[in-house]
Order: structure tokens, then C-alpha cells, then sequence
């Protein structure tokens, strides 16, 4: 063992047993251990169901295998090198005024003119920097429609009950390895409550950002709709230049009761590593939604262009009678990155129906695989399902990979798949550069024209970035 | 990931130590896979039988037959051409009837060895290993260059009598067709139960055509047997520059079936054509598990597999279609197609694609569900009953497999066979 990790290890015995009472230090050092758990706990100061919550799965996290059956492989990941804990160093500031210039011209970097957009855009943004919540905006706005738009650690100190009630819910901390490790590190995230019967007035947003190097990010989304009501959520996350592997395992629990309608839709840009594939983010996550109630609706969209490796399936399970899931997803691989992503429909309920469009996009070296699972249960009469997912390849060293599973007990379901995979027809590019377009920008139109049927999905503004995301991403695909 | 389940496993590596010797050659191989079983025994918790309980073939330790039983062969499709019988798994030469200058054999007389052995079917899983343990008997066929057989029909006849060990036989056969080039082969393999069977058996058949250049393989194989029986088959085919493979499997009557069908197109401008067409009912269980491999230019694979369900059967297909780096212009279609007679049954459905490079054109699809009501209202409003409607439409969705079948005596008899089927069901 270096001295450095000597160090590190003498430094994490100091508050493993004083972990209560040292609430002055912002970031822990890399390791995991119980103390950890309680550390985090604590440090957030969370009432006792919360942390034996997280000692359950953390305990059980320890059981578990890493799973390995992706089609791509990774490099070992370090759960000891990671730290789990870090926060901005300052207080929590009461107002925009009172955050860190610093923190604010790092958003202005990002294009994302915080206090612009909240006022111009009608955007809320609960703005993620790390671990710790540090601006929050429009919530007074939101609260006059008794709308909870929360950082995790507030709700838990200001809604305990609707937290309790709710958490683990949809993904059981049992789920899989990474939820497991989530629900037992996870530092802060977002809360949404929609009351019965009212209708959020402006999309939600919060944007996460990777800061610290080796920060692990751990973050957690809990949104719930009462009966009626309807919410639009927003999800973008930029990351900084990094040359290690960061891991990121967040968790995103839905529920939607009967009538509510919950839209979720993601940006997700983070650093994919360099051209000969070193670096980048593993993007490990677990999100699914739950329609708990009768014509529930609930809605993925993802545009994922970032991330050394993604792996996720937001899934939505349809107990509702009549209630309806919807998965929209545009993946782009380009030089090294791996994408395995999809989605898990499970018709419970009679009538319910699900619509899967997947489009990935794989250029340079660049792997793409879908996968994807639609089950009508034996109660599922007059299920119906339609799944589109075609795949685009540029170059002769990408690839791209379909596994779809269909899973059908019930004889009065429709379960329909189609699938294609092509590259960009020759004829196709001929025509564009004849009008006097550039290579660079017919494909990028192809590339648009393959996705359009994802990115109508989008809010506005979130389509236009989409757009300008995939075309920095395709740069030097072709040519 | 693979589990194993190793107690079946030692019970027939230790079996197949006792089988009677056929020629020498067969001996290395059939203690290799004896060993290689006992080693890594059944697929358990396996992805690829995610679907298909391979404890289900492994109720009973079933022994192979000593000698073929003297029984009649029921009327089929195929007349007076030439044709192989095995009963319980053993030739019957008198059932039987060659033809002169045919370099046909079987397995067990074939002298100093078959290079081709194992070429389109590798090591496999443990049900491959079982094959290559009890490797004793099989059709072995070689076409020289520019050779044409208009049909051959390997009949394969359960008698469902029982073993001493008290249960039904084991039936392992290993078919091995070659053509060398230039060279047309139509292939129908028939796997039928005489009358009176009482006991379940385990059917284990690997049939294994290696089409050299230029030369095509119609190949259609149909599982007729009792409902209790128990059947594993392998189909593999190497195809060569410019050939084409075509295969037709039709599943009738079957207790529990895994079909598991890989087809490598390792050489310029090769072709296959994959189809099938499963009527089950009761609680039938049939799983097709079909790999295309495209490893060179140019290659074109289409598959259109469908089933028909009724009672508590259930239908699992599994198609993987890979594309390798370099194996550019590829063009692949898949479609797999299930109809629901009831509400109990069970249909499963994976097409996979795995794709290496970008100058390809792929298609999949996948539609499960019952009868069109479109369609149901349309033929009502012309007159027909409810019945017959369904019937029709049923029908139709079954011919479109059988009626491209050539010859027409083989067609027509399917289709007896599937008019059949729906009137009882």
C-alpha cells in the first residue's frame, strides 16, 4: 500500500468512529465502509428509518455480484478509490445572490444562463453541483400550487412521510448492484410532488454536473403525481474533462396513480473519454416509473450522446388498467464509447399500452446495443405494444446490436417489433452535397431526419440542444 | 452466463461407455464428449434456454434401443423415392430403399472416418455432447461435383416401446450431407411415431450439410410424433461461394422441442432461407433457436418463422443474426410471427441482431397476437360463419409456409395435416 493510501485509510479511522460530531468535513475521503453509510447519514442529518434504509442496502449491497453480461466490457471499478461524499464548502446560500460567482460562471460556460432561463424560460432549476443542492428557484411559485420541488435531503427533513412512503417503491434496494450501492450512498437529488388534480405550469429542470474529481455521484430522483396530475421534468448533465473513469449510479423512481401523467426527458452529455477511448463517465443507471393507477401515462425520452459507457433501461410497469408507457431514445456512440440502453415494458393491467422508438446512432468504434423487454401478463388483456428501434452505422468499425426479448401470456394482446439496421445511403449523401451541403452537414441532417420521431418528443428547448449535442458529437465521423 | 446441472449429465456419460462399438473411429469421439458432459453437463440458468427448461428432457435417463423393432411404415409423401428408416434410431434396411451408384451409408459403417463430421456443428452444449456420446448411427451422404438427388427422405420412426431400464429409448442420430460442388439436394427428414406408443423417448438428431460451391440444399424437416415425446435437434450448415441453403422446419406433434439451427455463411454470394411453422396445442412446448452467421461479403439470410397457439402451448424463438467486420453488402431480414388461439398460451420471442459493421441492410420484426378482427369482420360480413372465418384466417396464416414446399406431394400432405390440426382444435 502507497503511503498516500496509508494516509487515506488513517484518515478515514479518525471520523469512522466520530463520524456524528464531525460535521466539518465537506468531503470524504476515497472508501467505503458502514462508516460511510453513517457518515453520509448523519452528515444530512436524517432520522433513524432513513439510515437503517441505507445500512439494509448497503449490507445487502455487499452480497451482491457486479454484473457483467452488457455487450461491452469495462475496466475494474474501484469502490474503495471512490469518494462519496463532497459538497460544495460553503453554506447553503438563501438566494441566487449568495452562490458562488464561481459555481454561477460555470453554469454560464455550460450555455446555461441559470437566472436568464429561470426568468425567461419559466424554468425551474434545482441546480445539482456535486452532492449538495445549491440553487434553488421558483419553488415559492411552485408551493403556491402546493407543487414539492425539493432537494432529496430537504424532503427528507421537511416531508418525511411522502419520502417514506415512496422510496424504493418503484426500484427495491434489492433491485441490482447499482441501485443497491445508490440507496446506500446516495448523496442528494431531486424530490417532486405533484398534488391531485394540478398541473406543474412550467417544466421542471435540474441540471447535475460531475465537479470533483473522483466524486462518485450518487444522486436520486423521486417523483410522484397524485391522481390528475401532470408534470414535464427535464434532465441535462454536462461533465467536465476528466482522465479517470467516474462512475455514476442514480437512481430515478416514478409514480404516476391514477390519471397522473409524469414526462421525463434527459440530456445526457457527460465526458465520453478521449478519442483512443481513455476516460469518460460509466453512466450506470436505474430508472423506472410505476403506473399505479387507472389511464396513468408515463413518458422516457432520452437523447444520450455523453458517457464513456451508458447502460440503462428506464422501464415503466403498467398496473393501471388502460394505463399507458412510452419510451423515446436517441444513443449516439462515437470513437470508443459503448451504449447499452433500452427499455422494460410490463403490461399488468387490462388495456394498458406501451410504445418503444429506439435510435442509435454508432460512428467511429463506437457500440450500440439495444436491449429491450416488452411482457404482457396473463391480467393483460388487450395489451398492446409497438416497438420501433433502428440503428444507423457510420464507419466499418462500429457496431451496433439488437435484443429485444417478447415475453406474451395472454392471447388477447398485440405485441408488434420492428427493427432495421443500414448506414447512410450513398444516394442519399449524393443528393444533399449536389444542393451544396457539406459532407459534415448531410450527414448531420440524415442524422436529424433518422431522429426526428425522438426529438418531437422533446420540450423546445431541449430538442434545439439535442440537435446542436448530436452534431458535436458526430464531429469527425465522416469524411 | 452457464450453469450446469451435472447429475443427468453422469448418468448418460457413464451409459454411453457401454454402447455397442460401431466402427473404431467413433470411439474417440464418443469418450471425448462423455467426458466433456460429465465435465460440463446440462445448460442450466443459461440465456439461451432462458425460455426452454432443459431439465424438462431430463425427467428420465432414457437407453438406446438394441435393434430396430419390426414395424410397418405408415403412408407418407414420399412414394418410391429413395429413402433411409431408422426405427428407434437403428437402420432398417428393410424398410429402406437406396439407390444405385448413391454414396449413401450409415454412420456406423462408414470406414476410417467422416472429415465432416462436426464441421457445421461445433462442440455445442451438453445436449451436443450427448449426441457425440452416443454417436453410433446416421445417414452419411456424398454428393460428388455436379451431382443432382431430387429427394431423400431420412424417416425417422418412434415405437414408444419401452426400454428395459422401464422407460421409452433414446434415439441419438447424426446426418451428414455433403455437397461437393455444383451439386442440388431437396432433404425431407421425418420424425413420426408408429401406432400404439407408450412411452416417452428422447429424440437427439444433429443433421450437418456442408454445400461446397455453386450448389443448393432444399431441406425441410417435419416432427410428427406422439405428444409426449421429447425431442432435441441440431441443424448446422456451412454454406459456400454461391450456394444457397434453404430449411423449412414444421413442428406438428411433439411433446417438448428445442431446435436449435445455425447456419455459417463463410463464403462469397452464400444464401440461406430459413422458415418454419409450428401448430401446437395441449401443453406443447417448441423453441427454435436459429444463429446466421454472415462472415463474408455479400451474403443474404431471410427467416420467417411462425406458430400457431392454442390450449397452454408455448412457442419460444430465438433468432441471432451476426455480422462480422468485413462481411459488407450483407442483407438479412427476420420475422417471427405468433398467433394466440388462447388465452393460456405463451409466446416468446427474442431477434437478435449483432451488427460489426456499417455497409449492411438488416431487418427484424416480431407480431404477437391473435386474429386480425379487420379481417374476421370482413370475411362475416361476406356470409361466413364465426368459425369459419377463424378457420380461414388461420389457415392462411399456416399456408403461407406450406404451399411454397416443393414437391406438391410433400406440400399437400403438410397441408392435410394442418387442415387437420385446426378441425381439432
Amino acid at each position: 500500500m502507497s503511503t498516500d493510501a496509508q494516509d487515506l485509510v488513517a484518515e478515514r479511522d479518525e471520523y469512522r468512529y466520530g463520524f456524528v460530531s464531525d460535521f466539518e468535513s465537506d468531503t470524504l475521503p476515497p472508501g467505503l465502509d458502514e462508516g460511510v453509510v453513517r457518515f453520509i447519514s448523519a452528515k444530512k442529518g436524517e432520522p433513524e428509518w432513513l439510515l437503517r434504509w441505507r445500512l439494509e442496502a448497503f449490507g445487502r449491497w455487499r452480497e451482491m455480484q457486479e454484473p457483467h453480461w452488457p455487450h461491452f466490457e469495462y475496466g475494474p471499478i474501484d469502490y474503495q478509490g471512490i469518494s462519496y461524499f463532497s459538497a460544495p464548502s460553503k453554506d447553503a446560500p438563501k438566494s441566487l445572490d449568495e452562490v458562488d460567482p464561481e459555481i454561477l460562471a460555470t453554469f454560464e460556460k455550460l450555455g446555461i444562463p441559470l437566472h436568464e432561463r429561470a426568468a425567461l424560460a419559466g424554468v425551474a432549476v434545482d441546480a445539482v453541483i456535486d452532492s449538495v443542492s445549491v440553487a434553488t428557484t421558483f419553488k415559492d411559485k411552485l408551493a403556491e400550487l402546493g407543487i414539492l420541488f425539493l432537494s432529496f435531503g430537504e424532503a427528507v427533513q421537511e416531508h418525511p412521510e411522502l419520502v417514506r412512503r415512496y422510496l424504493g417503491s418503484v426500484v427495491p434496494v434489492t433491485d441490482n448492484y447499482f441501485a443497491a450501492l445508490n440507496a446506500a450512498v446516495f448523496s442528494d437529488g431531486t424530490f417532486v410532488y405533484i398534488p391531485e388534480g394540478v398541473r406543474c405550469p412550467m417544466e421542471l429542470s435540474t441540471y447535475f454536473r460531475i465537479n470533483e474529481a473522483n466524486t462518485g455521484q450518487f444522486e436520486r430522483t423521486l417523483i410522484v403525481a397524485e391522481a390528475g396530475a401532470h408534470v414535464s421534468y427535464l434532465e441535462g448533465c454536462t461533465a467536465p474533462m476528466r482522465k479517470e473513469n467516474q462512475l455514476h449510479a442514480a437512481v430515478v423512481e416514478l409514480v404516476a396513480l391514477q390519471d397522473a401523467t409524469i414526462k421525463y426527458s434527459t440530456v445526457q452529455n457527460w465526458y465520453p473519454g478521449d478519442k483512443e477511448g481513455r476516460g469518460g463517465v460509466y453512466n450506470f443507471v436505474t430508472k423506472r416509473g410505476r403506473c399505479a393507477g387507472a389511464r396513468a401515462r408515463i413518458s422516457w425520452t432520452q437523447v444520450e450522446t455523453g458517457s464513456a459507457i451508458t447502460w440503462k433501461y428506464p422501464s415503466c410497469i403498467l398496473e393501471g388498467d388502460g394505463s399507458v408507457g412510452e419510451f423515446y431514445s436517441v444513443a449516439l456512440t462515437h470513437n470508443h464509447q459503448r451504449a447499452d440502453t433500452g427499455t422494460k415494458m410490463i403490461h399488468v393491467g387490462r388495456d394498458t399500452r406501451s410504445t418503444i422508438v429506439s435510435k442509435g446512432i454508432s460512428a467511429g468504434q463506437g457500440q450500440q446495443t439495444y436491449r429491450g423487454l416488452v411482457q404482457v401478463g396473463r391480467r393483460a388483456t388487450g395489451a398492446r405494444n409497438y416497438t420501433r428501434c433502428d440503428s444507423l452505422l457510420i464507419g466499418d468499425r462500429c457496431g451496433a446490436h439488437t435484443f429485444p426479448y417478447v415475453d406474451v401470456r395472454n392471447g388477447r394482446a398485440t405485441v408488434e417489433h420492428e427493427a432495421s439496421a443500414s448506414r447512410i445511403g450513398e444516394d442519399q449523401l449524393f443528393y444533399l452535397r449536389q444542393r451544396g451541403l457539406t459532407e459534415e452537414d448531410a450527414v448531420s441532417m440524415i442524422v436529424n431526419g433518422f431522429c426526428r420521431e425522438v426529438f418531437k418528443e422533446l420540450p423546445m428547448e431541449f430538442a434545439v440542444e439535442a440537435r446542436k449535442l448530436l452534431e458535436v458529437s458526430l464531429e469527425g465521423a465522416v469524411g | 452466463m452457464r450453469g450446469r446441472d451435472l447429475g443427468p449429465a453422469e448418468a448418460y456419460a457413464s451409459a454411453s461407455a457401454g454402447l455397442s462399438a460401431g466402427s473404431g473411429w467413433l470411439l474417440p469421439i464418443r469418450s471425448e464428449a462423455a467426458a466433456l458432459l460429465q465435465s460440463r453437463g446440462f445448460p442450466a440458468r443459461d440465456e439461451a434456454w432462458k425460455y426452454t427448461r432443459a431439465g424438462n428432457l431430463l425427467q428420465a435417463v432414457f437407453v438406446p434401443a438394441q435393434e430396430a423393432s419390426d414395424v410397418a411404415l405408415p403412408d407418407g409423401p414420399w412414394g418410391d423415392e429413395p429413402r433411409l428408416v431408422f426405427v428407434d434410431g437403428i437402420p432398417h434396411p428393410g424398410l429402406s430403399r437406396g439407390v444405385e451408384g448413391l454414396q449413401l451409408e450409415d454412420l456406423s459403417t462408414v470406414s476410417g472416418g467422416c472429415p465432416e463430421l462436426g464441421r457445421a456443428l461445433g462442440e455445442g452444449d451438453g445436449f451436443s455432447a450427448l449426441n457425440r456420446a452416443f454417436l453410433r448411427h446416421g445417414a452419411v451422404l456424398r454428393l460428388p461435383r455436379g451431382q443432382q438427388l431430387s429427394a431423400l427422405h431420412l424417416i425417422h420412426l418412434c415405437t414408444g416401446s419401452r426400454a428395459p431400464s422401464g422407460e421409452g429409448h433414446l434415439e441419438t442420430l447424426r446426418h451428414v450431407l455433403v455437397l461437393e460442388g455444383d451439386g442440388q439436394l431437396q432433404l425431407f427428414e421425418h420424425y413420426l411415431s408408429a401406432d400404439g406408443v407408450e412411452h416417452a423417448s428422447l429424440t437427439n438428431a444433429a443433421t450437418e450439410v456442408i454445400l461446397g460451391p455453386d450448389s443448393h440444399v432444399r431441406h425441410v424437416r417435419i416432427l410428427d410424433e406422439d405428444l409426449r415425446s421429447l425431442h432435441v435437434g441440431a441443424i448446422g450448415a456451412v454454406v459456400g461461394a454461391g450456394s444457397r441453403y434453404d430449411l423449412t422446419s414444421v413442428v406438428l406433434g411433439v411433446g417438448l422441442a428445442r431446435i436449435e439451427v445455425t447456419v455459417h455463411l463463410g463464403a462469397k454470394g452464400s444464401a440461406t432461407d430459413l422458415s418454419g411453422l409450428s401448430l401446437l396445442q395441449g401443453r406443447q412446448h417448441v423453441d427454435h433457436h436459429v444463429t446466421v452467421e454472415h462472415a463474408t461479403p455479400g451474403g443474404i439470410s431471410d427467416q420467417d418463422f411462425r406458430s400457431v397457439l392454442g390450449d397452454q402451448s408455448r412457442s419460444v424463438y430465438t433468432g441471432a443474426v451476426i455480422v462480422r467486420r468485413g462481411a459488407i453488402g450483407t442483407r438479412s431480414s427476420q420475422l417471427h410471427r405468433a398467433l394466440l388461439l388462447s388465452d393460456d398460451a405463451i409466446a416468446n420471442t427474442r431477434p437478435w441482431l449483432e451488427i460489426d459493421n456499417d455497409d449492411v441492410s438488416c431487418t427484424h420484426g416480431a407480431a404477437i397476437g391473435s386474429l386480425d378482427e379487420d379481417a374476421l369482420f370482413y370475411l362475416r360480413q361476406r356470409g361466413l360463419s364465426e368459425l369459419a372465418a377463424r378457420g380461414l384466417l388461420t389457415s392462411g396464416f399456416a399456408s403461407q409456409i406450406l404451399s411454397r414446399l416443393s414437391p406438391e406431394a410433400v406440400a399437400q400432405h403438410l397441408l392435410q395435416r394442418a387442415r387437420a390440426w385446426l378441425g381439432a382444435s
